[in-house]
């Protein structure tokens, strides 16, 4: 987060995106065991990431517990609109099998957890990976002025 | 957990710290919880003494009724601010050596933890997190916690002090401070807390300067020089003062606009147009920052349009609805400034837009009246605006434009004068001014 402004004069000439900018993915849902697919993907919250599980915050209907899914994740923002859920062969996300193992509802939302059957670790682990190195970018910056 | 992969001796002091701790968690979410529940149990805390709240009211009564020494709380709990336990935390533990206090936060761009780095909240974990980053975290601050040394003893005393207003032990302890070399700039920042809590303005700025010659980067003391003389006035040096520290580090966003209304104070007038540059290329990376950025374009908007660059004026004030999601006070003021700037269509247009989602707020409805008389469309102006006027709830703009629509539209003389009545019972101020419209 230091920058070379040594030869600069204007407030607005420090502002560096990288700061700014928040670390997200979007991701399409397929619940396989009812055959529908959910592509709000705005309409997702990844709430906690675990080695091979995951933790989301997502509408009511769109899953029960012990229904399998498949989900792609994509780097957020997604630049195109999807209107059918891409082929988890070909897709250019990351593609992941699991099942509901925890599904809580939290008044119009719900609050599911979906352990991995089918997964890439090396894929899943290098997301885990970047979400670790945005916190300790945060967490350098924390100790830089906390005593 | 990556207790594993510690000294078992370090474990067991941290263990033995957290013993007899108490740990509150805030989060009216039905996730998370299980993870930190774990990770403090993990790392020594009974499950005994971990209580849960779902809401503010709940967590302040938690955390004064049983002296809770851990709060891990939401940003957002009910909508509500999580941020404000802090200050029932400090009451109760206003020295902060061994407490701890940690925010949860969607928002997870560097940029946004800055919301923390002037409070006494201890750290800010970024969602969606991860088991490691949770504990490691965690562990961190505990071990800061158990750190003792003379500077730190003092330092924690100086300020509990200042917190409990007891100046006179304020200065005794930092006669001891000034002893200690190393931590100068430390030193003079808290002389700079205390010559501000005696008054003493100019004195605690002085302070805070001293502490900046020493360190340069010194977060807290150029948050002071710039509050201080934002307030003074005296904005080239609150420009300096911002220059320098944005030269280290980020600024929160929510204070974005702020360095706007810095930019513009200084004349800097190059700032504006990068700025709304920045900001537009934001937008989609920021959810959650997005409204402080839509406020800013708006600033920047404002700008364009006093300076007769009307495109590029209309251009960021778009940008800035779209970076608005939707939210009231942005977009009324977006509309306010299209309409002050004579782009009523646009107005219009925005207002359309946004009526499925605001069209029954009282804001709204007016904003509809206004840009109606300004569109000549004294039907509506009539038809929405008179409900408003007759039960007192129109404000200024909207009784001129249901009173000079009346009159264009030849209403009855006597209802013309009952909506004067009315306007000028609601706006005293302005007797004359209602007068005068129907003698015109």
């Amino acid at each position: 987060m230091k920058r070379d402004a040594a030869k600069q004069n204007l407030l607005s000439e420090l502002l560096n995106q990288e700061d700014y900018k928040e670390l997200g993915h979007s991701i399409l849902l397929r619940n396989d065991t009812s055959g529908t697919s959910f592509l709000d993907y705005k309409s997702i919250t990844i709430r906690e990431l675990k080695e091979d599980s995951l933790c989301l915050e997502l509408p009511k209907n769109v899953c029960q517990n012990g229904h399998s899914l498949t989900l792609i994740f994509f780097s957020s923002p997604l630049k195109t609109l999807i209107g059918k859920f891409p082929s988890v062969d070909s897709t250019s996300g990351i593609p992941i099998i699991g099942k509901v193992i925890e599904h809580l509802i939290n008044e119009e939302k719900v609050n599911i957890e979906i352990k991995f059957t089918q997964y890439k670790p090396t894929l899943w682990n290098s997301l885990l990976e970047t979400y670790e190195a945005q916190q300790r970018k945060i967490s350098s910056l924390i100790s830089k002025v906390k005593k | 957990m990556i207790f594993e992969d510690m000294d078992p001796k370090v474990v067991a002091n941290i263990n033995n710290f957290l013993g007899d701790k108490k740990a509150l968690i805030v989060d009216a979410r039905k996730t998370s919880k299980s993870t930190v529940k774990k990770m403090l149990v993990a790392s020594g805390v009974k499950m005994s003494h971990i209580f849960n709240a779902t809401s503010l009211s709940d967590a302040r009564d938690i955390i004064i009724d049983l002296k809770i020494d851990i709060v891990i709380t939401a940003s957002e709990v009910q909508k509500e601010k999580g941020m404000k336990l802090i200050e029932d935390h400090q009451k109760v533990f206003p020295n902060r050596s061994a407490a701890i206090f940690i925010l949860m936060s969607e928002a997870n761009s560097p940029a946004s933890a800055c919301a923390i780095l002037d409070t006494e909240i201890d750290d800010y974990l970024a969602e969606p997190f991860t088991a490691k980053s949770l504990a490691e975290n965690f562990i961190n601050i505990v071990q800061k916690k158990m750190e003792t040394s003379n500077f730190l003893t003092f330092y924690h005393r100086v300020k509990e002090h200042i917190f409990l207003n007891k100046l006179d032990e304020a200065e005794d302890d930092l006669l001891q401070l000034m002893q200690i070399e190393d931590y100068l700039d430390e030193t003079f920042y808290l002389e700079g807390l205390i010559n501000k809590k005696h008054g003493d303005f100019e004195k605690s700025l002085l302070s805070f300067k001293k502490s900046v010659e020493v360190n340069p980067r010194h977060y807290l003391s150029l948050q002071e020089l710039i509050d201080g003389h934002t307030k003074l006035k005296q904005y080239a040096k609150a420009y300096e003062f911002s220059f320098a520290s944005l030269k280290n580090y980020p600024i929160d966003p929510e204070k974005l606009p702020n360095l706007i209304r810095l930019s513009l104070t200084n004349q800097k007038y190059e700032d504006l147009i990068r700025y709304a540059k920045f900001f537009s290329s934001l937008d989609e990376q920021c959810p959650a920052t997005k409204t402080s950025i839509a406020a800013s374009l708006v600033l920047c908007s404002k700008y364009f349009f006093n300076n007769d660059n009307r495109k590029q004026g209309i251009q960021t004030l778009l940008e800035a609805v779209k970076a608005s999601s939707g939210k009231l006070s942005i977009l009324h003021n977006i509309i306010e400034t299209f309409i002050a700037n004579k782009e009523s269509k646009l107005a219009y247009e925005i207002l359309n837009k946004f009526s499925p989602l605001h069209g029954k707020n009282p804001i709204f409805k007016l904003l509809e009246i206004e840009i109606c008389f300004i569109l000549e469309d004294v039907q509506t102006v009539l038809t929405k605006g008179i409900p408003l006027a007759e039960s007192g709830h129109a404000n200024k703009k909207v009784f001129e434009a249901v009173i000079v629509s009346s009159i264009k539209t030849d209403r009855k003389k006597s209802s013309i004068e009952n909506l004067i009545d009315k306007a000028q019972t609601k706006f005293p101020d302005s007797i004359d001014y209602f007068s005068s419209l129907y003698k015109k």
